[in-house]
């Protein structure tokens, strides 16, 4: 016994004189990440009208988080491992390379895109996937290749492949509404419905396949559910009064609103298998522009019940309501970022209307964009990008911010006069 | 019944705590005793010599080393009592080289540690869209050159992208410059070490 406790204590003795020089190294840069994305070996027969490197290069350098390096300084340009020197990409200052090729698939009319991530400084390849699409959606798939590869050197979501539903108003080239969906980049936008009518505050289901909004089309006010696909669409039970911002539960079985026949504006939720509404909020103010949590278990709303319009959160089981913001006198349409640690928010200071962020645990309010007048703000669903409803000028039109504050953009390619953006879940 | 054993015991369990404890808390370098864990003999000195490539040397101690170490040649053994003198010299002149050493191993140790972090540091770009509480350890072997033998993850942080971005930081500094060290200092704590990385 003495024996193994002497023992013990020289083990411990003898790790206590061997103790290892430990060198602390905190913070590191966050520069962008330098990426070279060789152009994809075509492969087919048909020439080539859109590339898809330049797809994704647009795609990556979106939100300033990559810098891509342009074609024309690469020394080669390989399409397979083999043909790959890392020592030329070192460099050339590369961190990631990526290569593939686009051949024809087994099955007529579809190409497929067979791509390789490499890490130069480890000289080994982290990734290799492949996309198979109809030529003619080579944007799509340049997307998809862009989510992976962001996916894998970032390691939250590629946001590329997901859309962007809006309200494109009456201009002199249309004079109806329509609802309108967009690759985040504001490409391939499709109007999904037009009215002579008003129609407001766009919702997706967390499946993507369903969207929720409002339309005046029977003169009054109601909520519509429309199915992307079969472009069917049904109304929601209509109570008397406002029937407006319907806003889809994360697990897709509920849908939160403001009804009026309360007398006021308060929250409800509908269920959408029993066709029924149930009073959440219960007060003389008006309550409205309802958000629900990541979990489903609260929703965010916007009151006057202080004198002032506050962002308020209410327990959908309890109903007990608490207030979360204290900053200014105008605080509105809030909406949880994806991991329910935060808000984004419209925030007036000043007598100018900007969107802001509020973290939920400390309360500390940042504000991210300057313009004047912003408004309905949608997050990313991987949290990482905020886009909001601004001016260009008299047009409406939407742009977006990083949510580090770092990187703003001008959706240009949105034509028309674009207001309330909706981000789509994620798909997959 | 004999008390005095399990009293013996129970102070070899205490000193035991006591020391794997000292171990636990002793990571800041600054307050390293190198004098305490390795005693510099003298002959040690006149091994370094042979050891130390010349260019290696910093300007004041090839001054000191040369104005010093080589005064033994000059004994001149005939006159025993001027021998003995000399001896007593060069020994009060070891004892000198022995604090001065002393001194700038401290202050090298900073000063090559933080050369070692700073040249991480200019090559590390980590992602950003992460936890700031995350902590990843990567043991590193150097050879006398400063280049880099190996890098070993000892402890991930549980995100791979992170652990990524600093494997990705020291394969890219892949030899370290101006480690212009004594070879003992080398030997003990430079050979072998430890980085930590953090985002903040």
């Amino acid at each position: 016994m003495l024996k193994k406790i002497l023992l013990i204590y020289l083990v411990l003795f003898i790790s206590n004189i061997q103790s290892q020089l430990r060198i602390e190294i905190k913070g590191g840069a966050e520069d962008p990440i330098s990426i070279a994305i060789v152009p994809l070996e075509w492969n087919l027969d048909s020439p080539q009208d859109e590339y898809l490197h330049q797809i994704i290069k647009s795609d990556l350098e979106s939100f300033g988080e990559f810098k891509v390096l342009p074609p024309e300084n690469m020394l080669s340009f390989p399409s397979s491992k083999e043909e790959v020197f890392f020592k030329d990409w070192r460099m050339l200052g590369v961190d990631y390379l990526v290569i593939g090729r686009i051949n024809v698939s087994d099955f007529s009319e579809e190409i497929i895109t067979k791509y390789t991530i490499f890490d130069v400084a480890r000289e080994k390849s982290i990734h290799r996937g492949s996309v198979i699409g109809p030529v003619k959606t080579l944007r799509k798939i340049g997307h998809k290749v862009s989510d992976k590869i962001y996916s894998r050197i970032q390691g939250i979501p590629g946001i590329f492949s997901t859309k962007i539903a809006y309200i494109d108003k009456p201009s002199t080239d249309d004079p109806n509404f329509n609802l309108r969906i967009s690759d985040i980049d504001g490409y391939d936008s499709l109007s999904i419905f037009s009215s002579p009518q008003p129609l407001m505050s766009p919702s997706w289901s967390p499946d993507r396949q369903n969207i929720a909004y409002v339309s005046f089309e029977e003169g009054t006010s109601r909520i519509f559910l429309q199915q992307l696909n079969s472009a069917e669409r049904k109304g929601v039970k209509l109570e008397e009064g406002i029937n407006s911002s319907p806003n889809w539960s994360p697990n897709g079985d509920k849908i939160s609103a403001v009804l009026s026949k309360s007398g006021n504006p308060d929250i409800f939720i509908y269920d959408l298998s029993k066709d029924t509404w149930k009073q959440i909020t219960k007060h003389f103010g008006i309550d409205t522009e309802p958000d629900w949590s990541p979990n489903s278990k609260k929703i965010l709303f916007t009151s006057n019940r202080s004198g002032s319009p506050q962002i308020y959160e209410v327990n959908v089981r309890s109903n007990r309501v608490k207030r979360l913001t204290f900053e200014g006198t105008y605080n509105a349409r809030g909406r949880y970022l994806p991991d329910g640690k935060g808000i984004v928010f419209v925030h007036r200071k000043n007598g100018v209307f900007h969107i802001a962020t509020q973290n939920l645990r400390t309360g500390k309010i940042r504000i991210l964009t300057d313009t004047f007048l912003d408004e309905s703000p949608t997050v990313s669903p991987n949290g990482n990008v905020v886009i909001y409803a601004t001016k260009d000028g008299d047009r409406d039109t939407l742009a977006g911010i990083t949510l580090d504050g770092k990187t703003k953009f001008v959706m240009s390619s949105i034509k028309g006069e674009a207001r309330e953006p909706a981000w789509s879940p994620l798909i997959d | 019944m004999n008390y005095f054993a399990p009293f013996g015991l129970s102070l070899f369990i205490h000193f035991g705590i006591v020391f794997s404890l000292s171990n636990i808390f002793s990571i800041d370098f600054d307050s390293f005793n190198i004098e305490a864990k390795k005693p510099i003999e003298a002959y040690i000195i006149f091994e370094e010599q042979k050891i130390i490539p010349k260019k290696k040397l910093v300007q004041t101690k090839e001054l000191i080393q040369s104005s010093v170490l080589k005064e033994p040649n000059k004994i001149i053994i005939s006159d025993i009592n001027k021998a003995i003198e000399d001896i007593d010299k060069s020994r009060n002149r070891i004892i000198e080289i022995k604090t001065n050493n002393k001194e700038i191993l401290k202050s090298d140790l900073i000063k090559y540690s933080s050369m070692i972090k700073n040249q991480v540091l200019e090559n590390w770009n980590r992602p950003s869209k992460i936890s700031l509480n995350l902590k990843t350890e990567i043991e590193i072997t150097l050879v006398p050159t400063g280049e880099i033998l190996s890098a070993t993850l000892v402890k991930g942080s549980g995100n791979d992208i992170f652990d990524e971005s600093a494997l990705r930081a020291i394969l890219k500094v892949n030899s370290f410059e101006g480690l212009n060290m004594q070879m003992n200092l080398f030997d003990e704590h430079f050979r072998n070490f430890v980085l930590i990385f953090s985002p903040e």
